[in-house]
């Protein structure tokens, strides 16, 4: 069964990349602004990145594609399945950062502070596509003093997911893109389930994860101010709110724990694919394995509405490094990518969102199943200034280990939401941004 | 000039013999100078320093120090890793030492159970810890489902509940190496010679006073050398937690290693962590010290 799964997984990927690349050979090749200077360069240059199997197979093809406009070029593909940070860390420490490389948006800011970033601003004149009509908002996660020192390759909406089977056994309508915070719990309440006894839950109405993306969007619902004047500010009483959505649907026993799934070895998005939750909300990364492994029909809206919409911004920007001999090869590799030929090549795989407004609404980037309405509207409600702030601290990953351990006491019971966030508060403005 | 020590290249036998002996022990001498003293030294200066590893380290004198005695985590960790010590350590020397006795005994298929308790020790340490989370599942788990049946003891969020927790993890460290110590104490229990039991039991001594006054006297050496290895190794506790709990729920599992690493790899903050280091080695120098003392003047080491 397995290496049927298997066989049918690799088949199916090889038809989306082939399909990719196809639709890549459609483009004209004067489509793309930088192929006459592209073939004037010449060099060696490194791309270092992260992701699955499939991904570095999706780049080894753009690669490929991109050494046929720059025959001089050779582009060294630096594939780093896990510990991705770590190892760039040590690379960066070493003072041996590849030309390109991968950098999330909140982990910006320490590269820049250590002036390994490239100002690529300079490029984007030089390259005007790269910018035209690309998402409001998501440049920002990359501009320091002004510099474009990081580029946003890509980036995913969050949504929620349903297995509209379980909707229609349940007969309760499926929701759509209005629906609100109320008619969320609601809705999570009447698919929940219980064992035959009733000593335990069987299916989740809905699942939580105690993670980033899942507080920005919940607080951002409410329009908290979560981080403001350089200060975490859980204990607002929006972003009490906001969390109280997660902190109730807990409480009413409509979603596990945190502890209680990580207590099954699991995670979240595998609950929904073995159909144990009914609704789950995350980002576009999980379409691939959903496509793939749900045996039930399913699909996507947005998040409920609170008082407002806010979705996070969750994406891996490009940065060019400052030691790199190479800028021009390299903001010329890096104008493929976000070209549109280099873009189908990536996109096919519902892994991601291009971030430019007019793929948006094209089949070729933003394909289904799910419906795509859910991720095209998201785009006008993208991150938040609370969350801009944070990431650009380069404390983030500090700050988010300290709101992840206070708000998982809260989850599993141990305390209060409001101790929780008082909590937070203390500790981070105690500590991190003491000053 | 004596002869008989004097080879033909103007060595002696005892230089030509040290010469060798160096040769011999030159390649461990170096690993441990450059991969273990090194880095030990290294980092109590890099202590002394902030460093996020991409910049410059900027010189810091004991600020790293002062800021971690201030620390809440830090204070948390540190307590919680000495809970860790207090319960892992003797549980596990206790049951070690059942283990063994146990083991020492005439039994029919002895070797097949002295397998069966080794057999976790040689498990990844990875496909323990997920196991474990399964047996601990509040809902499902096969240990709540025992207590409902048979004591009708609701589920209890055995690593959800900060109460519960560090206790779990430690039960299942426990369970995974009890068998290497059993090993130790098997072969110590074993080295006693039979006429010393013989000679007790004509004198008509119980089991008890052979236990209290033959066994544990005889085999405190190792009982000692176990106390001392297991001792450090409680203090450094890091893989169980990062697999089953990630410090959580709250900070209710962090130790201070699980905390170090958090600062030197996900933080970036590594002169902070190699305080942390600093204080760790300090503070296990100091038990060990203190065992030493304790218990080196129990210790018989002639039988």
């Amino acid at each position: 069964m397995k290496k049927n799964l298997k066989k049918a997984m690799a088949f199916m990927m090889a038809v989306a990349m082939t399909a990719g690349l196809a639709l890549a050979a459609d483009v004209k090749a004067d489509d793309w602004e930088g192929a006459e200077k592209a073939a004037t360069l010449s060099g060696d240059i490194q791309y270092m990145h992260s992701g699955d199997d499939y991904e570095r197979e999706m780049y080894a093809g753009v690669f490929e594609s991109y050494m046929k406009y720059a025959p001089e070029v050779h582009v060294e593909q630096m594939y780093v399945p896990s510990d991705y940070a770590t190892k760039l860390q040590t690379l960066a420490s070493a003072n041996s950062l590849p030309d390109l490389f991968w950098m999330g948006e909140s982990g910006i800011k320490q590269y820049y502070d250590a002036g390994m970033l490239y100002d690529m601003t300079p490029y984007l004149e030089e390259y005007p596509d790269l910018t035209e009509d690309i998402v409001d908002g998501v440049l920002e996660y990359g501009n320091f003093d002004g510099k474009q020192v990081a580029f946003p390759k890509d980036w995913t909406s969050y949504v929620m997911y349903l297995n509209t089977d379980m909707f229609a056994e349940a007969g309760v309508d499926v929701p759509t893109n209005d629906w609100t915070v109320d008619d969320y719990k609601e809705i999570a309440a009447k698919l929940t389930k219980k064992t035959e006894d009733g000593s335990r839950v069987d299916v989740y109405g809905t699942a939580i994860n105690n993670y980033r993306a899942d507080w920005i969007n919940w607080m951002g619902n409410y329009g908290a101010e979560w981080f403001k004047d350089g200060k975490s500010n859980f204990s607002d009483e929006k972003s009490l709110q906001g969390l109280g959505v997660m902190y109730d649907l807990i409480q009413a026993g409509s979603a596990p724990s945190p502890g209680t799934v990580s207590s099954t070895g699991d995670s979240e998005d595998r609950l929904f694919i073995i159909g144990k939750v009914a609704m789950y909300p995350s980002g576009r990364w999980v379409i691939p394995s959903f496509r793939q492994e749900c045996d039930f029909a399913w699909d996507a809206v947005e998040m409920p509405m609170g008082t407002t919409r806010v979705c996070p911004f969750i994406c891996s920007m490009v940065g060019i490094a400052s030691t790199t001999k190479l800028p021009d090869v390299a903001a010329n590799v890096l104008s493929y990518q976000m070209s549109d030929e280099g873009l189908v090549q990536v996109m096919g795989s519902a892994l991601s969102l291009p971030a430019y407004n007019d793929l948006m609404a094209n089949e070729e980037y933003v394909n289904t199943p799910p419906s795509a309405d859910a991720f095209i509207n998201s785009a006008a409600y993208l991150g938040s200034q609370s969350q801009l702030e944070a990431s650009q601290t380069g404390k983030w990953s500090e700050y988010g280990s300290i709101i992840s351990a206070n708000l998982s006491d809260a989850f599993e019971g141990n305390v209060t939401l409001e101790e929780a966030c008082k909590a937070i508060d203390e500790q981070a403005n105690g500590t991190l941004f003491a000053d | 000039m004596n002869n008989t020590s004097t080879v033909k290249h103007g060595l002696t036998l005892r230089q030509k013999e040290a010469a060798t002996g160096v040769a011999f022990i030159a390649l461990p001498l170096l690993s441990l100078l450059v991969f273990m003293y090194y880095p030990i030294i290294r980092s109590f200066f890099i202590s002394l320093y902030e460093w996020n590893l991409l910049q410059k380290p900027t010189f810091n004198g004991v600020n790293n120090y002062k800021t971690l005695f201030a620390d809440k985590v830090f204070l948390t960790s540190l307590w919680n890793t000495c809970r860790w010590v207090i319960t892992y350590v003797p549980m596990s020397v206790v049951t070690s030492f059942l283990l063994a006795l146990l083991l020492d005994q005439k039994l029919k298929g002895a070797g097949f159970f002295r397998t069966l308790y080794y057999l976790p020790v040689v498990a990844p340490i990875v496909v323990v810890a997920l196991l474990w989370v399964w047996i601990y599942n509040t809902d499902y788990g096969i240990l709540n489902f025992i207590l409902e049946k048979l004591f009708h003891i609701k589920p209890i969020g055995w690593l959800t509940d900060a109460r519960f927790s560090l206790f779990a993890i430690a039960v299942m460290s426990v369970w995974k190496w009890a068998g290497y110590n059993m090993l130790i104490f098997l072969a110590a229990l074993q080295g006693i010679d039979d006429s010393i039991y013989e000679a007790a039991e004509l004198d008509g001594v119980t089991p008890w006073t052979k236990l209290f006054y033959i066994k544990i006297p005889l085999v405190m050496p190792s009982i000692y050398f176990v106390m001392l290895t297991a001792v450090i190794d409680a203090f450094q506790m890091f893989t169980e937690i990062f697999i089953m709990t990630k410090g959580g729920p709250g900070y209710s599992t962090y130790t201070v290693s699980y905390y170090l690493w958090s600062c030197a790899f996900e933080y970036s903050k590594m002169g902070y962590a190699c305080a942390m280091a600093a204080v760790m080695f300090v503070i296990i120098l100091v038990v060990t010290l203190i065992q030493n003392k304790v218990m080196d003047r129990r210790v018989q080491y002639d039988m």
